[in-house]
């Protein structure tokens, strides 16, 4: 159907049209600094400084090495973050406390200053949440042997307006007995599906696939969630040479406004389709872009081992 | 308090008991006995006067015996006639057309400075016609967006903009009857047949209390009766259609009948040249419409009036090849495209209780939709076998209406001019439908997308009256209400507006209007398709309100050649609907009501108005400075942003020039701030969680695109000039014209949308498409004179 329209579109375009390059006063050709930042309470802080290219340089962004990123506490000035590689930032000595205003200055020669300023979220603890989960054979038997179907029961505090973002990271390992200096990590956000309308899922470049659920429905009540993911148990291979692990960690936040408003910007920037209204994507960096999101977080790691294991 | 109210029923029983003479009747066009809407009355001592109705229809009361009256009408010749009134007298006038006539037109009509109505201009056909347009096609709406205060969109999209409202907020009426889509050609043309109207009217503020349901502008249409004297014919031929119209008498002075038919023949001319360039696939475009109106009086209080319209634009590509491959044989037949039209009816009645009273009945019927289709067909056939497969895909949007309207006048003694009445519309919305058939396995079902039923309800009262002797007041009230599902939602809506004639030269003016609409229209801000859903109000979308105020000059200068008017404005809209950041009207998976935000838009400015009606030079230039805004909390943020159409200036340039009986030349220049825009303006990197991932770009992109605030940019201004030329002749059979036009005459590349391109060496730009650059072309006009039995 949206090929008809292309269609007419086209028809007209090459029917009647003409195109001509056009000179459009942007007041945007200098880069710009970028600052992304996930702040999680009770982790110390790392933050990411880039550039930004205007859209018609034939160069792509960049990382920054030489900023000087400074933190701010509540408005008093708590250190500096030092590079430690690919253009981040951090200071290990410092953690972030729960429901603080924090603020980050960023200075490049050549650039303008940027400034964020975020608050951090209350701790999110056990007792606002249940886990659940429940594995079996995968009914269609293809790619996957088993699914897990997951429960979680969140006991929301009607107090604020809470926003939850889920995901399940799979974190595999390996290594040769022989040199075990080899051992490769990676890290993948995998796939998970609900039923419920009231999930939003948001695909986000550098993070993947995630679900945000708000509490407007539910506001200081119980709410149930229900999820099928991939096989959710720990899963460990060895043999004379080698040895595998792959182990799923459940990660259930509580987000601050300004990230679930960057992640719907970015769900709904469709650049360049004509058919889909354009979106800006939203930023609370000062003279700059990029995002101060703010998190609190609950870690579940499933330690059951698959029982076809080492097959 | 007592006092007052004491002296106000004293004036009132002492104008009702006051010796006063009543005439009425109806003013007429001379030749075709066709009445003229709107046509004014006007007694020049007393300063008293009024405008016949939709039907012709007047009536006046007069305090003396004796009376000079004026009777004028756009394009015709002023009449005065001395009349002796004694008691209430039933007269009828017939006024000629000023073309007609070799003498000078009498000056001194009626300015529009008398009016207590403000906001608005009467356009006649003649109006229409003597206008240059784009491939010799003349319209109404294009002449309707060179007064100031109405804007077109861009080329290449339909929809006109009124005070900085939307293209939803236009009541348009073709004889009564809401039309939905009033464009044809993806807006190029609109669907009204010059030779079928009559004359039209736009109100952009200080709405009478008759009118409701829309926010911005009321543009009454009213569509020729028909010649009651003779039958007659006219028409054109045109490069790229041609139109032609049938009048005469059912019955000589009782009854008439007009048809008019236009269709294009681009896809026909074309056929073999888009065949040859695109490997056989059969590309087109035709639009046609088709226009009947009947009325018969069958006494002189009763008449009876049947008018329909009906049109269809059709876009379409066929491919379809076959071919033997050695004993089996492959056939595939595909047609997709996009098609959309409007069918409207209506059956009224007039009956005159009185010479005071006044009623029209109107039946109304009302149907706009459009649909996107693909249709296949493939057949596979072997010595041992055949297997045939068809499939059929829809996405269609439409609205029917189905209307019942009750309309009084009623003139009352004392000078107030009452009008009242009713009216009810059901409403049948089908925002959004999709249609899956195939005669084999597909496991897809269609979508269930039931239509939404609304009932709108409307009732009014208006009286117009002097309560001082040089200020006119009009004053009503229009109460209106929606039931859609389980939701009801009433609205009263205020409206008056005052004249204060300083002299006969000079009037103030001032209105206050507040206006109610239960249907938005959901517009993809991209391109330009008609591709628009109309939808209801819901439970979930409130009903859109505005409040307008209005104050304004008008003036005659040099002895009445030219008027003068200007007015300033200000509208506050609320509850407007546009699509939300991301979303994709062609997305099924999401209902429209999820797809949408909902904001607030305010609106200001002012408006230039200076014209010469008279002589063989006359024309006008329009200017309107505007600001227009909108607040949305899901869109840009909650930040304010301009309006798409928010167009700082605006000017307009008519002019007309009759050199001689033979050759008439025209002209017009456009001028107008460019579109605002949102446009891509930054590569950046998104949010990674922490180098911790040393994987951290595993899912692909690493960049996205910033865009700028919401139409932060403007797009470069828009400006043309039209030149056109005809050459009348008359002829033993009637009377024919040549018309040579030029439209865009110093070939300006005016922008349609932007976009960016990347040329060979990879550099991107900025790139603008422009649709119609300089454009010649003729039409060849006719009219036999009329056939007198």
């Amino acid at each position: 159907m949206k090929n008809s329209l292309k269609l007419i579109f086209s028809f007209i375009v090459i029917f009647f049209g003409c195109e001509k390059e056009v000179d459009l006063k942007i007041d945007e050709s200098e880069s710009k600094l970028v600052l992304n930042a996930w702040f999680k309470t009770e982790q110390h802080p790392v933050v990411e400084v880039n550039r930004s290219t205007f859209i018609f340089d034939k160069r792509g962004t960049d990382i920054i090495q030489n900023a000087e990123v400074i933190l701010f506490e509540n408005d008093k000035e708590i250190g500096f973050l030092e590079h430690f590689g690919g253009g981040f930032y951090q200071n290990e000595n410092i953690e972030i406390k729960p429901d603080t205003e924090y603020k980050i200055t960023a200075k490049v020669d050549g650039f303008e200053d940027i400034t964020a300023i975020e608050k951090s979220l209350k701790k999110f603890t056990d007792s606002e949440y249940e886990f659940e989960y429940e594995s079996f054979p995968n009914p269609s038997g293809s790619n996957y042997q088993s699914l897990s179907d997951i429960e979680i029961r969140l006991k929301d505090n009607g107090s604020s307006e809470d926003i939850y973002l889920f995901l399940i990271k799979d974190t595999n390992k390996s290594w040769r007995h022989e040199t075990s200096s080899d051992t490769l990590y990676n890290e993948f956000i995998i796939y998970l599906n609900s039923s419920d309308a009231q999930i939003e899922y948001i695909y986000a470049p550098n993070l993947g696939q995630i679900q945000i659920l708000r509490d407007e429905l539910f506001n200081g009540k119980e709410y149930t969630l229900n999820f099928r993911s991939n096989d959710l148990r720990k899963y460990e291979y060895s043999d004379e040479e080698r040895s595998y692990i792959s182990q799923n960690v459940i990660e259930i936040h509580k987000i601050s406004k300004s990230f679930y408003l960057y992640l719907k910007s970015i769900e709904n920037n469709q650049y360049p389709d004509p058919f889909t209204e354009p979106t800006q994507i939203y930023t609370n960096v000062e003279n700059g872009y990029g995002i101060l999101a703010t998190s609190s977080v609950t870690n579940i790691q499933v330690d059951e081992v698959a029982e076809n294991n080492n097959e | 308090m007592k006092k007052i109210y004491l002296l106000l029923t004293f004036t009132v029983i002492s104008q009702l008991i006051h010796a006063q003479n009543r005439i009425s009747g109806y003013i007429k066009d001379a030749k075709t006995g066709e009445n003229l809407i709107g046509a004014n009355i006007w007694h020049p001592s007393t300063k008293k006067g009024t405008a016949a109705n939709t039907y012709g229809f007047y009536s006046l009361n007069l305090p003396s015996d004796t009376a000079t009256l004026e009777v004028s009408y756009v394009g015709y010749a002023t009449i005065r006639k001395f009349v002796k009134l004694e008691g209430d007298i039933t007269l009828n006038f017939e006024l000629k057309l000023s073309d007609e006539l070799s003498e000078v037109v009498v000056k001194g009509t009626r300015p529009d400075l008398e009016l207590t109505k403000m906001s608005s201009m009467k356009i006649s056909a003649q109006d229409i016609k003597a206008i240059p347009a784009l491939l010799g096609e003349v319209d109404v709406l294009k002449t309707i967006q060179l007064m100031p205060g109405v804007q077109s969109g861009s080329e290449g999209s339909s929809g006109i903009y009124v005070r900085g409202g939307g293209p939803d907020q236009n009541l348009i009426l073709l004889d009564g009857v809401p039309v939905y889509n009033a464009s044809h050609l993806f807006g190029f043309f609109s669907v009204f047949n010059a030779d079928a109207i009559s004359n039209v009217e736009v109100i952009k503020g200080g709405f009478p209390a008759r009118y409701g349901g829309r926010l911005s502008s009321v543009i009454d249409i009213n569509m020729k009766e028909g010649n009651m004297k003779n039958w007659q014919a006219e028409g054109g031929i045109g490069l790229i259609s041609s139109r032609l119209s049938i009048e005469g008498p059912i019955k000589k002075d009782k009854g008439s009948i007009i048809l008019s038919g236009r269709r294009t023949y681009i896809d026909i001319l074309a056929r073999p040249l888009i065949r040859a360039s695109t490997d056989d696939v059969d590309l087109g475009y035709f639009f046609h419409d088709f226009n009947a109106k009947a009325n018969y009086k069958f006494s002189d209080k009763d008449r009876v009036y049947l008018s329909a319209y009906t049109g269809k634009d059709k876009f379409y590509a066929r491919d379809e090849y076959e071919f033997d491959n050695g004993g089996s044989i492959n056939e595939y037949k595909d047609e997709a495209g996009i098609q959309w039209g409007n069918f409207t009816t209506a059956g009224r009645w007039n009956h005159l209780f009185s010479n005071q009273l006044f009623l029209n009945t109107m039946a109304t019927y009302s149907r706009y939709n459009f649909d996107l289709f693909n249709e296949s067909y493939s057949r596979y056939a072997t010595p041992d076998e055949e297997t045939e497969e068809n499939f059929y895909t829809e996405y269609s949007s439409g609205i029917t209406d189905y209307g019942l309207k009750f309309d009084f006048d009623y003139y009352l003694n004392n000078g107030h001019s009452l009008k009242f009445g009713a009216n009810y519309i059901y409403h049948i919305f089908q925002p959004e439908a999709f249609n899956f058939e195939a005669d084999f396995e597909t496991g897809f079902d269609s979508p269930d997308t039931n239509p939404i039923y609304g009932n709108e309800f409307s009732v009014y009262v208006e009286d117009e009256f002097e309560p001082l002797p040089k200020l006119k007041v009009n004053a009503g009230i229009h109460a209106s209400a929606f039931r859609v599902r389980e939701e009801f939602y009433p609205s009263f809506q205020p409206r008056v507006s005052a004249r204060y004639l300083v002299n006969n030269k000079l009037s103030f003016k001032a209105s206050y209007a507040e206006m109610a609409q239960f249907l938005h229209l959901l517009t993809n801000s991209g391109i330009g398709l008609p591709t628009d859903l109309w939808v209801p109000v819901t439970d979930k979308i409130k009903p859109q309100f505005a409040q307008q105020t209005a104050i304004g000059m008008s003036s005659l200068l040099a002895d009445g050649k030219y008027d003068l008017s200007i007015e300033g404005y200000y509208k506050n809209m609320n509850n407007l609907v546009e699509y939300k950041e991301g979303s994709n009207f062609l997305n099924l998976d999401e209902s429209w009501e999820d797809k949408v935000a909902v904001g607030d838009g305010w609106s200001y400015g002012a408006e230039f108005l200076f014209r010469k009606k008279e002589g063989n030079f006359n024309g006008w230039i329009g200017y309107t400075l505007s600001y227009n805004n909108r607040q949305f909390d899901d869109l840009n943020f909650g930040r304010v942003f301009p309006y798409k159409y928010d167009r700082r200036h605006d000017i307009s340039v008519v002019t007309n020039y009759r050199l001689n009986d033979k050759w008439e030349i025209s002209g017009t220049w456009v001028y107008g701030t460019g579109n605002s825009i949102t446009l891509p303006i930054a590569k950046v990197p998104p949010l990674s969680e922490s180098p911790r991932n040393n994987n951290a770009n595993y899912y692909g992109n690493d960049e996205v695109y910033q865009y700028s605030d919401r139409n932060a940019y403007r797009m470069p201004s828009y400006h043309r000039a039209d030149f056109g030329i005809t050459r009348h002749k008359e002829k033993d059979w009637g009377s024919s014209s040549w018309t040579i036009s030029v439209y865009n005459l110093y070939n300006r590349q005016n922008p349609f949308f932007i976009t960016t391109t990347t040329n060979s060496i990879g550099e991107t730009s900025f790139s603008q498409i422009s649709l119609f650059q300089l454009i010649p072309s003729f039409t060849y006009n006719f009219k036999f004179r009329p056939h007198e039995k």
